[in-house]
């Protein structure tokens, strides 16, 4: 008999008068011992499933068909009371934001004690011993001390394995991981997915990993789902999805992961159309670097004291120094907090930095007056993260687009500027009806479409390019990739890409300078750092990162 | 002309205020990511009932502020003689009541006076009994037995009256409504009556149907009795408690004139300068919010009495002076509650200022100003209509409470807190008269509880908080 | 964090400072004590020797700031400012306008505030907790939809009509306990119970629906998904979890006006004639005594910012997201 039978499940959404199905119809089993993942983009359903399974849906939805039957029993038609039973001792479920699925006022130990009581009749001097042995098993370095400290004393690796550790206080026979690495730091998530299947074999335990992130799955999982729009279009094991995908939808998701080699293929493309091009205009390299960063230090000051002194300094960018030559990519690649967006704001005058200079186009930005820096802002430009805050929600996209031009006073008339505006809405591929319309009327691969066009707008020569395409989905991560290696070969800009993810960086970066605690431990060509990596941190960074 | 029309201070702001709630509101209706929310405000049975209550308010304060100087009999041919006293076209619309004065107390819809008095009967003895009041039920010969049945016909015809008007009315407009959207009035009808339209139109529908009813009913029994009776000096109560609505919502109001810009401009430049200019600012709301409000209200009100009675030559009537006393209650009230508007718009500020698209616009060299004006200041203009709205009950509350202590507005003006501080010295009479109280209550209640129920719908429609919760 | 709290209580004394200023303007610049016994006298009839006389028996005769007729030092202590404004800063504040030692006055009459407020905070708390759990237990029902618009109804009720409607009903009509008065000793007792319970009533409808919206903030938190995940019950979840964190922002919310207890409510004491500081002030508004109510002005700062230190202090104490960073 499987662990865990899912039939013919669904679930809605209902709001005001209308209803919404975000899962439809899925089957699925987990046997015991196995890992399944279910992957899909986001709004999947795919999380709404898994809340489904441990019946914790938010009271808006609810499960509108199918059975669910662990170990033969049937979670949908149990007592709530039943299925308290079950939660924990029976499921138990690992959750993707550690810092908020942690109660901050309570300590680690009483949250671990808390589910070992609750399913097993021990003293509270035993569930302690327990709670200790647990943290121990998860990883914890001290779990002696560690079991009174509170969430937020610890990193968030460390908080992720504690809420591991919750899970299994009462051995449960299936484990759901709702994107459990999802806001960790790669060389983090190596390590937790070690553990999770280390724990998984000694437990014995099924495992339902719900992620977004094939190239994990690849490395951790036995079968793979795959969820789309509600959905459940393919369903087979590890090898053969690999192998073969047979819906066109993973095949289309397996095709938008960035790597080296869809690169070079692309490059091939490229090289044909160049050759087919009778004139092209070659890079104006001769000149030198367009960017050249010496020695940059950037230090915030922690206050404390009586009078708010400055008693030391977060050296967040610490001696970095590298060239960018025009036309090409440069990119920073590293975990988060070792600087590298602080670098990108420097290099933009956003923000003070206290040694070093920024030479850009050979003139040094840091001691120019506010006049010229207006000047030169207009060569030098920024698309940010988060297609959600990065745009003003109360302007039009046209006014948006056209406030650099008006503010650098690049086009004077206004019908200049309109043109340039529908020119640029037909560049980053949006419909020329955009300019009346407001940002929260496009999906987040548009509105980081907006933000390209509202940098491109200036007519640049360099953009800072911090996570662009981070917080998007993989397939909606592609276009826009796409959209700027196309934007790149046709204007010449330079791009400064500042990302995480070595998959990106291997499909479009030129260069590489690798960020470790506010220097830069190694920089050269891309090709060069991704397969003979020299710095003991890059080798460590490129070994954790999964692959396809 | 018999008229002279006279603007006081508080009327020019008030209308002031209201021509740009106007003009908002035709801002509002052209952008949809503005007029979403309110959409949704008005798509809300509590919404758009509450709304449509406090209309009638504002109506009611808005007749009440055309003000004007009646023309005196006694005018020589070529020129007119004014009276001094100042009426409005609230008071012409209920002329009888304002200037049928009792002698005293009188019980609501009585015909005879409150207090015994010595009188003659028809043997020409001396006795004392209740006399009958000189405008209360006065057209009755026999008020013992008449009383019930005049009231009962008056209250009929009325509501008769009432809901044939508005049942023309409704029928005009839907018929319009039907016309542009090329629906059958039929059908349009019957999805009114089944409260299937997009807009609550059956709860609006009823809604007026109630307005119309109680104006129009209590307007008709004002020609012929004291509604709610009337007060110690013989005035009658009905028409004390709709004059206290225009106190109650230019309170509510005009104090939003002196907090906004105070709280939107400081807020604003503390959260983006942060530094010494959040510093100073900090140290300004700290320690004005540190002041017990109702001292620094107290103190101020007493200076200003002090300064009248030491100028009192420079007021022209009583109505200026009270006018006058009620504009700076006003702003008292408004430097006393700026600050926590403030504290919130520099909360809201910080956090603006760390988006990206404010970075975006600083690496185009956009000014700071512009910044201020084009991407802080629209971003946190929700935050100042839900405050503005949710504070506007706390506001007439508070009308009610300083009045109470003699520290509110003019003891002349009518208000309901000096109807309540006047009548609560008759609590102890037995039996008790309870009519300015009730009258008072009923009138103040009904405006605060559609107002925080008017409150709470827009909260939850402009607060994004909220709506990330329903998801 | 102890350089925290000191710098905190650094930072009054600027605050109190300008408090102090601040009160110096309002009732000594902007009007001038000869207006003040104007007001007193009456304007009519009064003769400049009264005038005189009235400022000398007070002290306001004066100069501001400074006198030119004394040397050295008198100079600037015999003036206005450092008599009656910068006295205040030793809680040193002289004597009332008709006389009568205010310090004295206000040792007296604290202690029937507070034992009018202490009862009524706490019991009133307790009562507001509870039921703002229970709706929150209930969210999302027609419990919860109704308790809701009740809470609303309670709040826009004016307070003043809590007071004389709890004087009515039950002073009056059903005559339990007497309407008004005060009593020494535990014979205060039942003149109490009628201003606690309506100074409870009158809380109930606005503390509740804050304390609701709390709740439901941190029932949206993902942590409580959690501790449903571990198999807790309903119960275990609001009071274990949701309770523990909801409480942060309530008790401080507490805090901040544990000192301004002493100062007693205005009305309520003012209706029910409890010889309180509440009633203090009021009488001395109306009696237009501007020493007292300068006294209480200071007064009631120095207790608000000794709130917000207390207020700073207990966040660090209650949440140990601030006391161990």
């Amino acid at each position: 008999m499987s662990l865990l039978i899912v039939n013919g499940l669904s679930t809605e959404i209902r709001g005001r008068g209308e209803s919404n199905l975000v899962v439809r119809d899925i089957s699925f089993r987990v046997e015991r011992g196995e890992t399944l993942a279910l992957v899909g983009e986001s709004g999947s359903g795919k999380s709404m499933t898994a809340l489904s399974i441990a019946r914790l849906l938010p009271p808006a939805a609810q499960v509108s068909a199918g059975e669910i039957k662990l170990s033969g029993r049937d979670l949908m038609q149990i007592s709530e009371r039943e299925m308290r039973d079950v939660r924990g001792s029976k499921i138990a479920m690992i959750f993707q934001e550690p810092m908020n699925s942690l109660n901050p006022v309570l300590t680690i130990g009483d949250q671990i004690a808390e589910c070992v009581r609750r399913h097993q009749s021990v003293t509270r001097s035993a569930a302690r011993q327990q709670s200790i042995e647990l943290l121990a098993a998860v990883g914890l370095p001290v779990p002696q001390r560690n079991i009174d400290e509170y969430p937020h004393q610890l990193s968030g690796g460390m908080r992720q394995r504690v809420m591991i550790a919750i899970a299994l206080a009462a051995q449960p026979d299936l484990l759901i991981a709702d994107e459990p690495t999802t806001a960790l730091d790669v060389t983090i998530q190596a390590q937790v997915l070690d553990l999770l299947k280390d724990l998984q074999s000694q437990f014995n335990m099924g495992l339902l990993f719900i992620t977004h992130d094939l190239a994990v799955v690849k490395q951790t999982v036995d079968r793979i789902a795959v969820m789309h729009q509600g959905e459940l279009v393919e369903h087979g094991t590890n090898e053969a999805f690999f192998a073969s995908p047979k819906h066109a939808y993973s095949r289309a998701l397996l095709a938008a992961i960035p790597t080296a080699q869809k690169r070079l293929q692309r490059d091939l493309e490229q090289d044909a159309k160049r050759v087919s091009a009778v004139a092209q205009p070659e890079a104006e390299d001769a000149a030198g670097p367009i960017l050249s960063v010496r020695n940059l230090q950037v230090h915030f000051p922690i206050r404390g004291g009586v009078f708010r002194r400055a008693v030391d300094y977060v050296r967040a960018v610490d001696d970095v120094s590298f060239d960018l030559h025009a036309g090409k990519t440069l990119a920073l690649v590293g975990e988060s907090g070792c600087g590298k967006t602080t670098v990108g704001k420097a290099i933009l005058q956003l923000l003070k930095s206290n040694q070093g200079s920024v030479q850009f186009q050979q003139r040094d930005l840091q001691t120019l007056g506010n006049e010229d820096l207006r000047k030169i802002r207009q060569d030098l430009q920024i698309v940010f993260q988060d297609p959600y805050s990065s745009l003003n929600p109360r302007m039009l996209v046209g006014d948006i687009l056209e406030e650099g031009m008006t503010a650098l006073a690049v086009l004077k008339t206004t019908q200049d500027r309109k043109r340039k505006i529908k020119l640029l809405l037909d560049q980053v591929g949006l419909p020329a009806d955009s300019v009346l319309r407001y940002p929260h009327e496009f999906s987040g691969g548009q509105r980081q479409r907006i933000s390209i066009a509202r940098a491109l707008a200036v007519e640049p020569k360099l953009i800072v390019c911090d996570e662009p395409t981070s917080a998007l989905d993989v397939s909606v991560q592609a276009q826009v990739l796409n959209l700027l290696i196309d934007l790149q070969e046709e204007l010449g800009m330079s791009y400064l890409f500042i990302t995480h993810d070595m998959a990106v960086v291997s499909y479009l970066a030129d260069e590489v300078a690798v960020m470790h605690q506010g220097q830069i431990v190694e920089q050269g060509p891309t090709e060069q750092i991704l397969l003979q990596p020299q710095h003991h941190y890059t080798q460590k960074l490129l070994a954790a990162v999964p692959s396809l | 002309m018999s008229i002279q029309p006279t603007f006081l201070i508080t009327d020019l702001l008030f209308f002031a205020l209201t021509i740009s709630l106007i003009a908002f509101v035709f801002v509002v209706r052209k952008r949809p990511h503005l007029s979403r929310p309110w959409s949704q405000v008005l798509k809300s049975t509590t919404g758009s009932v509450s709304l449509m209550i406090l209309l009638f308010y504002y109506a009611i304060a808005l007749v009440d502020s055309v003000h004007f100087h009646p023309r005196v009999a006694q005018a020589t041919e070529s020129q007119y003689q004014y009276s001094s006293e100042v009426h409005s076209l609230l008071d012409v619309l209920m002329t009888p009541m304002r200037s049928r004065m009792e002698k005293t107390f009188s019980a609501p819809l009585a015909t005879h006076s409150f207090a015994k008095e010595m009188m003659q009967n028809e043997a020409g003895q001396l006795q004392r009994d209740y006399p009958r009041l000189n405008y209360g039920g006065a057209h009755l010969a026999q008020p013992e037995d008449q009383k019930a049945a005049d009231i009962i016909s008056i209250s009929l015809q009325a509501s008769a009256q009432a809901l044939f008007y508005w049942a023309l009315i409704w029928l005009f407009m839907l018929w319009l409504y039907s016309q542009r959207n090329n629906q059958g009035l039929a059908t349009l009808l019957a999805n009114v009556l089944k409260a299937k339209t997009t807009y609550p139109l059956r709860a609006i529908a009823i809604t007026s149907a109630v307005l119309m009813l109680l104006t129009v009913v209590s307007m008709q029994l004002g020609q012929h009795y004291h509604l709610f009776g009337t007060d110690k000096v013989g005035q009658d109560v009905f028409y004390q408690a709709v004059k206290s609505v225009r106190t109650g919502i230019l309170i509510g109001v005009l104090t939003t004139l002196i907090t906004l810009p105070l709280a939107i401009l400081l807020g604003a430049l503390a959260g983006f300068f942060r530094g010494w200019v959040d510093d100073v600012i900090q140290y300004i709301y700290t320690t004005l919010n540190s002041i017990p409000h109702v001292l620094l209200i107290a103190a101020a009100v007493l200076l200003l009495q002090v300064y009248m009675s030491g100028h009192a030559d420079d007021f022209d009537s009583l109505t200026e002076r009270a006018d006058l006393r009620l504009l700076f209650l006003c702003l008292i009230l408004g430097i006393t509650s700026w600050t926590g508007l403030c504290r919130l718009l520099r909360a809201e500020t910080f956090k603006l200022r760390e988006m990206e698209y404010i970075q975006a616009a600083e690496a185009f060299g956009v000014s700071k100003f512009k910044i201020l004006m084009r991407h802080v200041m629209p971003n946190f203009m929700h935050i100042v209509i839900i405050s503005v709205v949710l504070d506007f009950s706390g506001l007439v509350l508070a009308e009610a409470v300083l009045s109470y202590i003699n520290i509110g507005v003019d003891p002349s003006m009518n208000s309901w807190g000096n109807m309540i501080n006047q009548a609560r010295l008759e609590m102890a009479r037995d039996p008790i008269v309870w009519w300015s109280l009730s009258a008072a209550f009923v009138f103040m209640f009904t405006l605060v509880l559609f107002a925080n129920l008017f409150a709470d719908v827009v909260r939850d429609a402009l607060d994004p908080r909220v709506v990330r919760g329903e998801q | 964090m102890s350089a925290y709290i000191i710098r905190r209580m650094l930072y009054a004394i600027p605050i109190l400072i300008g408090i102090n200023l601040i009160t110096f303007v309002l009732f000594f610049v902007v009007n001038s004590p000869d207006d003040m016994a104007l007001m007193q006298l009456g304007s009519k009839h009064t003769t400049e020797l009264q005038i005189e006389d009235w400022k000398r028996e007070r002290g306001y005769h004066l100069p501001l700031l400074y006198n030119a007729e004394q040397s050295g030092l008198a100079a600037v202590t015999e003036t206005i400012f450092y008599q009656k404004s910068a006295k205040l800063f030793v809680f040193d504040f002289g004597s009332s306008d008709s006389g009568r030692d205010i310090g004295y006055d206000i040792s007296q009459r604290m202690w029937p505030s507070l034992a009018l407020a202490i009862p009524t905070l706490l019991v009133g708390l307790l009562v507001t907790i509870t039921l703002a759990l229970t709706i929150a237990f209930f969210r999302g029902t027609y419990i919860d939809y109704w308790a809701v618009i009740i809470c609303v109804a309670l709040i826009s009720i004016s307070s003043l009509f809590y007071i004389i409607g709890g004087q009515f009903l039950i002073g009056k009509l059903l005559k339990i306990v007497p309407i008004s008065g005060f009593d020494t000793g535990l014979h205060a007792l039942k003149f109490m119970i009628l201003p606690v319970l309506i100074g409870i009533v009158g809380g109930i409808g606005s503390n509740t629906r804050w304390y609701r919206t709390i709740f439901l903030e941190e029932i949206n938190k993902d942590y409580v998904r959690t501790a449903r995940s571990k198999g807790l019950s309903e119960q275990m979840v609001l009071f274990k979890h949701v309770l523990r964190n909801a409480l942060i922002p309530i008790l401080t919310g507490v805090v901040v006006v544990l000192p301004l207890l002493f100062m007693g409510s205005l009305l309520t004491e003012n209706f029910f004639g409890i010889p309180g500081l509440g009633s203090y002030t009021i009488d001395a508004i109306n009696r237009q005594d501007f020493a007292i109510v300068r006294a209480m002005v200071f007064l009631g700062s120095v207790l608000y910012i000794i709130g917000l230190v207390l207020t700073d202090i207990s966040y660090t104490l209650v949440d140990p997201r601030i006391r161990l960073s």
